[in-house]
């Protein structure tokens, strides 16, 4: 989702210190929408999400005196949402209750199912502007990925709305795909594309800079962004996430200056400070496991309370006796090849031919480790439930009878997605799965039951 | 397993399907049957077992239909307050131990929007609620949080609360429809689609407005004009009870969709989540993460829970002073179905609930003297006289049958001779025994929960992890009865002997505490309390005394405890060194009175528990408040599909009692090949079956299943018959043979193959 981070920017004065890095755009867009003659049929916006697409377009449009109808691809999600938003908004009304309860009816301008009926609505809704009219009609489709999912026509049909309609209609369809994404066998035509690169790591810490508080130096705000960025700027080049660890991350810098332990210069001590939340914030980038809320709170910045806190979720799982073994059993099935399942499970061996063999799987287990064949590597297999159901009897230390409990307990183990199911679900015989557990999680449940997983995984013999 | 349980039950019998049962009186009887008398079955009871059995849940006369009208009445009403109490009872445990995180999120949510960090990007605030692995119990749980929500913003600011759960939203157009219908609280919302020509042409002329048509129920659109229209500052809750069932994409579009209202309609979202964040990491993608501002919340863990209600509703005495009814009484045999039921497999609370549901359903729907558990015998007399002195003579035989009974004529023989025979023949006397027993069996009960507590004490004392059991297990212990012999109270009893004087007293402090809980137990503890009191005394007195030598006493005290100690433990295999080289020592240690003092401590606790703990079957007359019948538990809770079907198919005469099936296997399995004809089409095929291989050849069974089924014709008609009619007959067989076949490869027991033509694989093996 691109919703831009940018703050209201009306009290800025001038339009190139509002966006940096973005004056290109900002000049081609504007000239591009200057004149509703010249202006092309359909335009194309495209960029990685957090390229201040939607903001640029925004402010170019904004204030102008147009027709606009602006949709979200992803909240209206089918032809009919859409169609009948862009013709509500066009008409300038906007939805309002049939009744007197809030709660009941709502009306909206014109019920539109398809491109054609839309445009015989369009007459209705919006007249035919005069010549000396200079306003625009723009339609801003933004997620336009979305659109390709309506039908194989659809997108071609709204790319070709000023000639359906003929009259002068710019489509803005705004996505994080290239146009080439969007070229159909049927009725394509060619769009008017304007790029949105990335930041260079100059606007990034520029744009950064804007977020610096009232109170506090801009130069110090800035050299605490340039060092995480510099951390950062590998794993991460998202200009949201940069912002929201620097948001997060600059109290605890400025911590021992406001406690008066240090000033603002001593850099490096400084620095020394951050360095732990600065690793345990790369830990856990992207995943917003500590929200920023409890980030506040969180004073300790002992690496213990840290650490002992995103933990707190994972791992608790707690399974009933026999579903720890249906997941072990599950797992053994993913991970070891079935033609070995004799060689671990088979009930008659004696334990020391079990051991001696696999002390001799042990020797060539030397290849296994190395070889990227190696099926920790490759990703769960899928297994017919029957096998797991033959692995699991024969790995749980006493006999139990063959009850319902057991079936209930693998759909259960479906719905926490620990199972998955390959087969479709309508199949009822020969249902294949695949494990999703991950080999921490299945280790720590066999030690739980006191089972040593890895005793029977081929990849570890 | 085979079906062992060969009951005359009209609901036993039955086969596939529904059957409806006219209503009519059955004989009624769980092994302890005695129809030797006819069943005087007329029209006049008939009817009135009719009316009795629809008023009452099906409720039925037992005796043969003996049983007074009364007596079935009393059962039921019996059961459906007890229900009623234990059921109230559950609900308030799980609400009170789910109380803080109730709270915690209640407090997340009306925070949830003040103020902030300052981000740039609005986040969504997100309640993760770590509930365990059984959504079904968490329904309740989620019910409860959103009724306080709705309760808790009503004064302040208004808050509207969406419970969005994964079946009903299985596409974003579910989803949002779903969404919209909550929040605006509208039903009528509907059948939108329906009337949606007609309103519309109705409304057309009158309408001013330039809106004409109607918005899809599921445009949001009309959520976010809602919002504005109400005032704009609604809270919007938005519960997603199943977390993990959601369909990815529409979880996707839901945040995106939400996060980008954001800017006008404060959203609050909570996620029951049934596994743990990594779950959460790998459903959602980055972007979606970078929407929310996650919060975790735990809701009170399966276990903690079953803990509490094994406490409050299991272990405690079925009936307090004022005859409400608290407990229910569970037998070892069941009692452990249930905790293992729990422990192996389910780890679900409601299902828990479920089973003493039906246990208790069962008590009083089978057993006739379950009324006894009701009632109060020390009451007083009027309340009384109703139950004990209205039991009518199929009562009295009854508990004159039960094991407990004779136990007890048996161990007076000698002693009192009088009274046995007195119990044996004469009823009134047996009722006041009755009275008696029951008299007992509440005074064990209010001993036995002290007991327990106070073993529960001796742990916190300990307070070792490997010293540490649950009450549910605990419980079990005390039912198996001995278990002051167990390894675990000794090696308890042994280290409360280590402890110094002053955690001895703290333990004896709360053993009193736990004795004196109230009036009941103090009566039903009068000896122990003061023994207790009398050993603080003596224990205090070292301490005064012997202050000066508190931590070497202690210590030393210790050691010598320890050698102790390790003599008696070595018989369990605890020997360690230190303990034998302790050994010598204690001979020059001098017997002092603090460990003389320590041991008279926990001799007193063996005692105590001895006597508290022993095994419910030492008491008279436990049968009517101990449910029994694990059978039955297991038959509805742990069905077995598979052994179901080969008994039916294998032993037919189980389901169909007819006469003309072979009255039992042994004389099929003895003669090998004498499969009867009269069999079930499906069943003669499965009889030949089972003596196939891997791949069975169609013909061959065919043929095999034709054979028998020609038997039965030479039995029935001698004459030959013309060409044509025999034509007809192989048909008419083969078409049996497909119809038996198509069953059992709809079992699964067959299956087709392409390895060799004309064979199928057989698929299942072994005779469960």
């Amino acid at each position: 989702m691109a919703s831009e981070p940018e703050p209201p920017m009306d009290e800025r004065p001038s339009q190139a210190s509002l966006f940096p890095g973005r004056e290109d755009q900002l000049d081609d867009l504007s000239k591009l929408l200057a004149d509703k003659d010249c202006a092309p049929s359909v335009l194309f916006l495209s960029g990685l999400p957090g390229t201040a697409k939607t903001l640029i377009i925004d402010h170019v449009l904004r204030g102008r005196n147009d027709r606009i109808a602006w949709l979200d691809c992803v909240e209206r999600h089918n032809p009919r949402l859409l169609l009948e938003s862009a013709l509500t908004q066009l008409s300038g009304c906007r939805p309002e209750p049939l009744t007197d309860d809030n709660s009941g009816l709502w009306g909206t301008f014109q019920q539109c199912d398809s491109v054609s009926e839309f445009v015989g609505c369009l007459d209705e809704a919006l007249p035919v502007p005069a010549p000396e009219d200079t306003r625009m009609t723009t339609v801003v489709f933004d997620h336009a990925e979305k659109l390709r999912d309506m039908g194989p026509f659809f997108l071609p049909a709204i790319t070709r709305f000023a000639a359906l309609t003929e009259r002068t209609v710019t489509v803005i369809l705004i996505s994080n795909l290239t146009w080439l994404h969007f070229r159909s066998r049927v009725g394509s035509i060619e769009a008017f594309s304007v790029e949105f690169p990335q930041y260079t790591r100059a606007e990034i810490l520029q744009i950064i800079a804007r977020d610096c508080p009232a109170d506090e130096e801009p130069g110090f705000y800035v050299s605490f962004a340039e060092i995480l960025y510099d951390v950062f700027s590998n794993p991460c080049r998202d200009i949201k996430e940069l912002r929201h660890m620097v948001t997060l991350l600059f109290p605890k810098y400025v911590e021992p200056v406001k406690n008066g332990k240090a000033t603002r210069e001593q850099t490096s001590k400084l620095f020394g400070h951050i360095q732990t939340h600065i690793k345990d914030a790369l830990h856990t980038l992207y995943l917003r496991e500590m929200s920023s809320s409890e980030w506040q709170t969180q004073n300790e910045p002992s690496s213990a309370a840290s650490k002992a806190n995103p933990r707190a979720g994972s791992g608790a799982v707690d399974l009933p006796y026999y579903t720890k073994f249906l997941v072990i059993a599950a797992f053994l099935a993913s991970y070891n090849p079935a033609r070995l399942d004799v060689r671990f499970f088979s009930k008659d061996r004696s334990d020391e031919v079990k051991r001696r063999k696999g002390g001799k799987g042990r020797s060539r287990g030397l290849v296994n480790e190395g070889g990227h064949m190696r099926q920790q590597l490759l990703g769960p297999k899928s297994f017919p439930v029957e096998r797991m159901l033959a692995i699991f009897y024969s790995i749980l230390p006493d006999e139990i009878e063959g009850t319902t409990d057991i079936q209930m307990q693998i759909a259960s183990l479906m719905t926490l997605r620990i199972l998955l199911r390959v087969t479709t679900p309508d199949r009822l015989d020969g249902m294949k799965c695949k494990c999703n557990a991950s080999y921490e999680f299945v280790q720590q449940l066999g030690k739980s039951v006191r089972f040593d997983v890895s005793q029977y995984l081929h990849d570890f013999i | 397993m085979a079906p062992t349980v060969h009951t005359t039950d009209p609901m036993e019998q039955i086969d596939v399907g529904l059957y409806l049962l006219p209503p009519k009186t059955t004989s009624e009887s769980k092994g302890r049957k005695t129809s030797k008398k006819a069943k005087a079955t007329t029209a006049d009871t008939t009817s009135s077992n009719d009316t009795l059995r629809r008023e009452c849940d099906g409720f039925q006369r037992l005796y043969v239909g003996r049983e007074s009208e009364a007596f079935c009445r009393r059962r039921h009403a019996l059961f459906k307050r007890r229900w009623g109490c234990m059921k109230e009872r559950i609900d308030s445990i799980l609400e009170r131990l789910n109380l803080q995180a109730i709270e915690q999120i209640v407090n997340f949510v009306r925070h949830a929007h003040d103020g902030g960090l300052g981000l740039h990007n609005p986040e969504l605030p997100t309640g993760l609620i770590f509930t365990g692995i059984n959504p079904h119990d968490h329904e309740r749980l989620f019910t409860q949080i959103a009724g306080k929500l709705r309760e808790e913003r009503a004064s302040a600011h208004s808050a509207a609360v969406a419970m969005l759960p994964a079946a009903k939203c299985t596409n974003l157009k579910a989803a949002s429809r779903c969404l919209i219908e909550q929040f605006l609280g509208a039903e009528n919302l509907l059948d939108d689609e329906e009337s949606n020509e007609m309103n519309v042409a109705q409304e057309t002329p009158e309408s001013t407005k330039k809106c004409t048509a109607k918005l899809p129920n599921y445009d949001l659109q009309r959520l976010t004009g809602w919002h504005r229209l109400t005032g704009g500052t609604k809270t919007l809750i938005v519960v997603l009870p199943d977390f993990e069932c959601f369909d990815v994409g529409v979880l996707h579009a839901l945040i995106g969709i939400l996060s980008t209202f954001h800017k006008t309609i404060p959203f609050v979202l909570l996620f029951g989540v049934a596994t743990s964040i990594e779950t959460v990491h790998q459903t959602l993608s980055r972007d979606d993460l970078a929407c929310l501002r996650i919060e975790k919340f735990k809701s009170q863990q399966a276990q903690e829970c079953v803990n509490v209600i094994v406490q409050e509703l299991i272990v405690k005495q079925p009936v307090n002073v004022g005859g409400v009814p608290t407990a229910f009484k569970l037998g070892l045999e069941p009692y452990r179905f249930l905790v293992d039921n729990f422990q192996l497999h389910t780890l679900s609370v409601s299902s828990f609930e479920q089973a003493l549901k039906y246990a208790m359903m069962d008590m009083y729907y089978s057993s006739p003297l379950c009324v006894l558990m009701d009632a109060r015998s020390d009451a007083p007399e009027a309340d009384v006289e109703d139950d004990i002195t209205a039991l009518s003579e199929d009562h009295l035989r009854d508990v004159r049958m039960t094991k407990s009974f004779r136990r007890f004529v048996d161990s007076n023989l000698e002693s009192n001779p009088d009274l046995a025979a007195a119990v044996l023949c004469d009823d009134n006397s047996l009722k006041q025994w009755i009275r008696r027993s029951l008299l007992d069996l509440d005074r064990f009960h209010v001993r036995y929960h002290a007991g327990i507590q106070c073993v529960v004490e001796l742990q916190n004392t300990i307070n070792s992890p490997t010293f540490r059991r649950t009450i549910r297990n605990l419980h079990l212990l005390g039912l198996q009865g001995d278990i002051v012999e167990t390894e675990f109270m000794v090696a308890l009893l042994q280290l409360l002997r280590k402890k110094k004087v002053a955690v001895m007293q703290e333990f004896l402090v709360a053993c009193l505490k736990q004795l004196t809980a109230n009036a009941v137990t103090q009566a039903a503890f009068s000896d122990e309390i003061a023994t207790i009191n009398a050993l603080q005394i003596e224990l205090a007195s070292f301490v005064t005394s012997g202050s000066d030598s508190d931590d070497s006493s202690g210590d030393s005290d210790g050691a010598a405890d320890l050698a102790r100690s390790g003599k008696r433990l070595r018989p369990a295999g605890r020997t360690t060194n230190v303990a034998k080289r302790l050994k010598p020592i204690v001979e020059h240690v001098k017997a002092g009175t603090l460990q003389a003092c320590s041991k008279r401590v926990t001799d007193f606790l063996e005692e105590l528990f001895r006597d508290c703990l022993k095994s419910y079957t030492e008491m008279p007359l436990h049968e009517p408040l101990y449910y029994a019948n694990e059978g039955r538990l297991k038959k509805a809770f742990h069905p077995q599909p598979r052994a179901a079907i080969q008994t039916a198919l294998g032993q037919t005469q189980h389901y169909l009692s007819c006469t003309c099936c072979p009255s039992t296997n042994s004389t099929a399995t003895a003669a090998g090949d004498a499969i009867s004809a009269n069999l079930q089409d499906t069943s003669i095929a499965y009889r030949l079956y089972l003596e196939c291989g891997r791949l069975i050849n169609l013909y061959d069974w065919f043929v095999a299943f034709g054979a028998i089924l020609e038997k039965e014709k030479d039995d029935g008609l001698e004459g030959d018959e013309g060409e044509e009619d025999a034509a007809h007959r192989r048909q008419h067989i083969q078409a049996r043979f497909v119809k038996a076949i198509a069953e059992l490869q709809y079992m699964g027991f067959i299956k087709s193959t392409t390895r060799k033509t004309d064979h199928v694989m057989r698929l299942t093996w072994g005779n469960v």
